[in-house]
């Protein structure tokens, strides 16, 4: 193998081992973990509270009711994460389907 | 500094640890054996390529899969940042921070990274607390450590540079994915090394069935080289390219063998029927020396012994032309022309011999009979089986030569009404200084007919002798190596 085709293996091996495949630089480890903040006790109040508003403004179905009661329900008894995703899927059914 | 277990300078530059003179050859006076081996290079090529076809379907697999879960991602994240931005174009900040929100709300998911910030870095809007360190370029990705409900995970995010010096950071969570491709990482590790030891194992078998194959050559050979004519290269029965290797071989010494059959037969032959000339001349000379009454009887029995020594020589230039002609040099001679002059000039000079014993000769051939080849060489062939034909002729006989165009070729042929040859000898009639039962009384060396079958042999064509009952059939089959069709014939050959 020549020096030049030598030169650039490395260079692509090099490449692979700084940025990782596909070329996505990491954030190293050294970098703090970011909190994510809807996932936390305060979230779910958030969300039972804009679903008491909407609720407000028309009826809610059965199945919001349910979901929204199960939701806290579930929130006060420290399953915060099951509980915010049944109050998703009650915020879900009254909103509609996000627009992406 | 001198004394026990102290190396002087020579002796230490002498010294090399015994891998280094094994792997470089320095030092030692073996060739670097494990390099220079043919089969270490097919069995390490054959590793190579195998190892290498096995990283590439690692890769396209990898890229197919885990690569595909990532461009999925990617184009989640894209139109998730391009519905948000014709938000923010539609409505401006407060429309923008309202659809971050529901969007939250509505992540059923539990994956998205959505944050809003000023150009100060605070916090608008999203599930983040701050503004991560490190995503400072906009087209590009990163991969975020998040932790969610006290879970580590991992985001793939982007950066979207707004009017106004906002910021947006839009991102998904990949933890499963990251998953699923670690899983797969470690698995495509795994079959690269399996590959790499299969690579490695069939290498082994490579250079055994290589090594195997040629030592089975090599073997062979020297025996050959030592003496052992008989010895043949083994086939292995699979018709590859090695058994054919091994054939040709074969035949090359079948032909070797062939040859040396001859010179030593030519070799007794020539002690066993030129003695009895020679010795002839000889005792002629001794017998004229020591009895001649007269110059005139002298003369007569010089006369008689320089006859018996023109025989010798033409049987030596019969042999030499025969040589000449089995080494093929004359081939770079051939040409195309018209054999019917050919046959009617043997035919008439024969005729005239043929006459004083009261013998037919008759030519039969068309007007026009393209041959290609030595025209002088197939001159004297045709002449030797005529010569024959005649000699063995009864008296009154009929001798024919007939030519004729036959696929493709040239068929000269030339019948007698003679005793012909019995069967158990028309297979050895083309051996040199063969002479049958009935044709020893005749005169002759054995060598028209060798001549013949040479003569036939350089052009790729046979002689055939065929029982004519009564009589002999000669055939001589001349296939014709170049079309004729549109090019001129030279009636006169040749040289002239």
């Amino acid at each position: 193998m020549n020096a030049m085709a030598r030169a650039a293996s490395l260079a692509v091996l090099g490449s692979f081992v700084a940025l990782g495949p596909f070329g996505v630089p990491l954030v190293n480890g050294q970098t703090p973990v970011e909190q994510v903040t809807t996932d936390t006790p305060e979230y779910c109040l958030h969300l039972l509270q804009r679903l008491r508003q909407i609720e407000q403004t028309r009826p809610a179905p059965k199945d919001v009711s349910y979901l929204s009661d199960e939701g806290k329900l579930m929130c006060d008894h420290g399953q915060i994460r099951a509980g915010i995703t049944r109050l998703r899927r009650a915020m879900q059914i009254m909103l509609g389907p996000a627009e992406r | 500094m001198t004394g026990p277990g102290v190396k002087t300078a020579p002796e230490m530059g002498r010294q090399r640890p015994t891998l280094w003179r094994r792997l470089t050859g320095r030092g030692s006076d073996r060739p670097l054996r494990l390099l220079r081996s043919a089969s270490i290079r097919f069995a390490a090529v054959y590793a190579v390529l195998l190892a290498l076809s096995g990283f590439a379907l690692a890769l396209f697999l990898w890229y197919e899969t885990a690569g595909l879960l990532d461009r999925q991602t990617e184009a989640a994240i894209r139109a998730d940042a391009q519905g948000l931005s014709e938000r923010w174009e539609e409505g401006g900040l407060p429309a923008l921070v309202m659809t971050i929100d529901d969007r939250l709300a509505q992540n059923v998911d539990d994956d998205a990274i959505y944050l809003l910030v000023d150009a100060q870095l605070r916090r608008i809007a999203g599930n983040l607390q701050r503004w991560p360190q490190g995503v400072t370029e906009t087209n590009a990705w990163y991969e975020l450590p998040v932790q969610r409900a006290g879970i580590r995970s991992l985001a793939r995010v982007q950066r979207f540079d707004l009017l106004g010096g906002f910021h947006l950071l839009v991102g998904r969570d990949v933890r499963v994915r990251a998953q699923l491709r670690n899983l797969l990482t470690d698995a495509m590790l795994w079959a690269l090394v399996i590959v790499v030891a299969l690579a490695s194992a069939g290498a082994l078998v490579v250079r055994g069935l290589f090594r195997r194959t040629l030592a089975n050559i090599s073997h062979t050979s020297a025996a050959i080289a030592a003496g052992d004519l008989g010895q043949r290269v083994k086939l292995s029965g699979r018709g590859d390219e090695f058994d054919q290797l091994a054939e040709t071989i074969n035949d090359m010494l079948e032909r070797i063998g062939r040859l040396m059959d001859g010179v030593r037969q030519v070799s007794n032959a020539i002690a066993h029927d030129l003695r009895t000339p020679i010795t002839r001349a000889r005792t002629r000379l001794e017998d004229a020396a020591l009895h001649a009454g007269s110059e005139a009887e002298l003369r007569a029995a010089i006369e008689r012994a320089i006859a018996d020594l023109d025989g010798i020589v033409a049987v030596f230039q019969a042999l030499l032309r025969i040589a000449e002609i089995e080494a093929g040099s004359r081939r770079s001679a051939f040409t195309t022309f018209d054999l019917a002059p050919v046959l009617a000039d043997v035919g008439e000079l024969y005729a005239a011999v043929a006459e004083e014993r009261d013998i037919e000769v008759s030519v039969d051939a068309p007007p026009q009979l393209p041959a290609n080849g030595d025209r002088e060489l197939i001159q004297q062939a045709i002449a030797n089986l005529l010569d024959n034909a005649v000699k063995f002729s009864p008296q009154g006989g009929r001798v024919t030569v007939s030519g004729a165009a036959s696929g493709g070729g040239v068929t000269i042929s030339v019948r007698d009404q003679g005793p012909g040859i019995p069967a158990d000898e028309l297979s050895r009639a083309g051996e040199r200084f063969f002479r049958g039962e009935d044709a020893r009384s005749t005169p002759g060396s054995g060598l028209g007919l060798a001549l013949v079958q040479a003569v036939a042999h350089l052009h790729g064509g046979t002689l055939r002798l065929d029982d004519a009952a009564p009589g002999l059939a000669a055939v001589l089959l001349l296939p014709q190596a170049n079309p004729v069709a549109a090019q001129p014939l030279d009636p006169a050959g040749p040289g002239t």
